[in-house]
């Protein structure tokens, strides 16, 4: 069954130096699995994922002929029900634990609030739940770390905090917005198999925005590449390496490799029909 | 071309004292494109900024072209190393016009034939006199970064310390970049000493790479060795490995 259904999305910002079309026409579905959107900065991903949750400013136009979550029409619900739809249904990750993170709230407390927001529970049993849910994402000292403030604690382990608290409620879909990004590439891996173990245990739906086409061909089950607001290919994700656009090729070639080193990288030539013809699937 | 000697620095405040590189030796040839690999907080960076004069009362002899830089001024130093940094969007005065950031290292060193110097430097790195009016919010990153080479390259220097110069940039655009790196490379006879935390980026551009881990190099490899995977020390072959593991 779909989970998330979102159909024609269009995301306008509206500034004084006119209007700027960031998403255009953006189509697809969301089933149980883990969906990869990729694309260079201002391609347009991490608006859609913004748009999923209603997060953008007031000034932004977002239209959509069908922009669902299972029942709830997302475009047109009260502000009462997005807000019961946020972090209970569908939770986010950004990229930097260190500026998503509030500086002056025990990391503990955090993850027991993200609870307590959402369920009838008393200050006790959520305090339980949060060392318990550190426990799950391998902090190795959940009752010392739970007292820490996020600036005592080091990236990786910020960024586990945050999949504790997103993953607390146990919401139907994560957005993870570049959640790895901002780390070390040694402690990367332990993060994302973090994330992967959680969501699998508790069937969580996964959106994985990010630029990096080598982490989502062996992260993810699917992908979106965009470019210029748009999807220009749908792909599986272990098929990446034979996509079909030459933008999705050009992408994946101009990588460095250390196997197959070249003296001049190839550069992509951009073709303007990209931004209008219909996505390869 | 470079030649560090038991490179130390520390770090002390009233509470806390941190060593933050340690005995560091190595020698950089000329024309050498030299590379630099470790995780945050491995001391990389901190290497560039003691040869650039931004880090001050380290330990040890940095020698530059023969010439020991704890007795050469800042101002001769830049005469024969430059450097570009990792954020085109930090590193470019934001209210002043490409000509206008292109000519300051000429009128700070006294040169005449200025406005002949800035379109060359700009022309070497691929972009054409239309950007010099322009301020640095106008252009994309890669353009920015590309300004930032220009500048770097405009007092001829022969060493370039280059601290993570793609890694703000889209992967399209970083090959760009590593391209006129290597172009300039081969053209002008520079030497390189480069940041990086990407082994791909590393083994694309350098001969030889320092693996350097809580503030030491743990290792020196060459491009051939790393790409075959002979690595002695058990950190690089965990990087070396998750590095492979990624293509």
């Amino acid at each position: 069954m779909n989970v998330l259904s979102v159909e024609r999305l269009n995301v306008t910002f509206c500034t004084d130096e006119g209007d700027k079309h960031a998403v255009r026409d953006v189509s697809f579905t969301l089933n149980n699995e883990k969906l990869a959107i990729v694309g260079e900065s201002g391609s347009g991903k991490s608006t859609v994922g913004k748009a999923i949750l209603r997060l953008n400013s007031p000034s932004t136009r977002v239209t959509a002929d069908t922009l669902r979550f299972k029942e709830t029409d997302i475009l047109t619900c009260s502000e009462r029900e997005i807000r019961a739809l946020r972090g209970q249904h569908i939770s986010m990750i950004m990229q930097d634990p260190k500026f998503s993170l509030n500086p002056v709230v025990t990391v503990g407390d955090q993850i027991a609030e993200a609870l307590r927001v959402h369920r009838r529970i008393s200050k006790r049993q959520a305090r339980e739940a949060a060392i318990a849910m550190l426990q799950e994402v391998s902090i190795a000292d959940p009752e010392h770390v739970y007292g820490q403030y996020p600036h005592e604690i080091s990236g990786g382990m910020g960024q586990r905090v945050m999949i504790a608290m997103m993953v607390i409620p146990e919401p139907d879909i994560i957005i993870a917005d570049e959640p790895t990004s901002a780390l070390d590439v040694s402690v990367q891996q332990d993060v994302l198999n973090i994330l992967n173990r959680l969501i699998e245990k508790k069937n969580i739906s996964l959106i994985f925005i990010s630029h990096d086409l080598n982490l989502v061909k062996k992260f993810c089950d699917r992908v979106l590449v965009m470019y210029g607001g748009r999807v220009v290919e749908s792909i599986r994700a272990d098929e990446l390496s034979n996509a079909s656009h030459p933008y999705t090729r050009g992408l994946m070639e101009s990588l460095p490799s250390l196997r197959h080193r070249r003296e001049t990288l190839p550069v992509m030539t951009r073709d303007p029909a990209w931004l209008t013809q219909e996505p390869l699937t | 071309m470079i030649s560090i000697d038991s490179l130390s620095f520390d770090v002390s405040s009233l509470t806390r004292h941190k060593r933050i590189l340690s005995d560091i030796t190595l020698n950089v040839r000329e024309g050498e494109c030299f590379g630099l690999v470790g995780e945050s907080g491995s001391g990389k960076t901190s290497i560039l900024k003691c040869l650039a004069g931004q880090f001050k009362g380290w330990k040890g002899r940095i020698e530059v072209k023969g010439a020991s830089i704890a007795d050469t001024s800042l101002k001769e130093r830049s005469n024969t190393m430059q450097m570009v940094f990792q954020d085109p969007y930090g590193a470019l005065h934001p209210r002043h016009t490409i000509r206008k950031i292109l000519n300051e290292p000429l009128v700070i060193k006294g040169l005449s034939n200025r406005a002949e110097r800035v379109e060359k430097a700009l022309k070497d790195v691929g972009l054409d006199e239309t950007f010099l009016p322009r301020y640095p919010h106008q252009l994309s990153g890669g353009q920015r970064q590309r300004v930032a080479i220009a500048r770097a390259m405009i007092l001829n220097p022969s060493v370039i310390l280059l601290d993570e110069p793609t890694s703000a940039l889209d992967v399209s655009v970083q090959a760009e970049i590593l391209n006129l790196l290597a172009s300039l490379h081969r053209r002008h006879q520079l030497t390189y000493l480069m940041v990086s935390h990407d082994l791909g980026v590393i083994a694309h551009l350098c001969e030889r790479v320092a693996v350097m881990k809580a503030g030491e190099i743990v290792e020196v490899v060459s491009r051939e060795d790393l790409v075959e995977g002979n690595v002695t020390h058990p950190y690089t072959k965990g990087l070396l490995q998750h590095a492979f593991s990624r293509e």
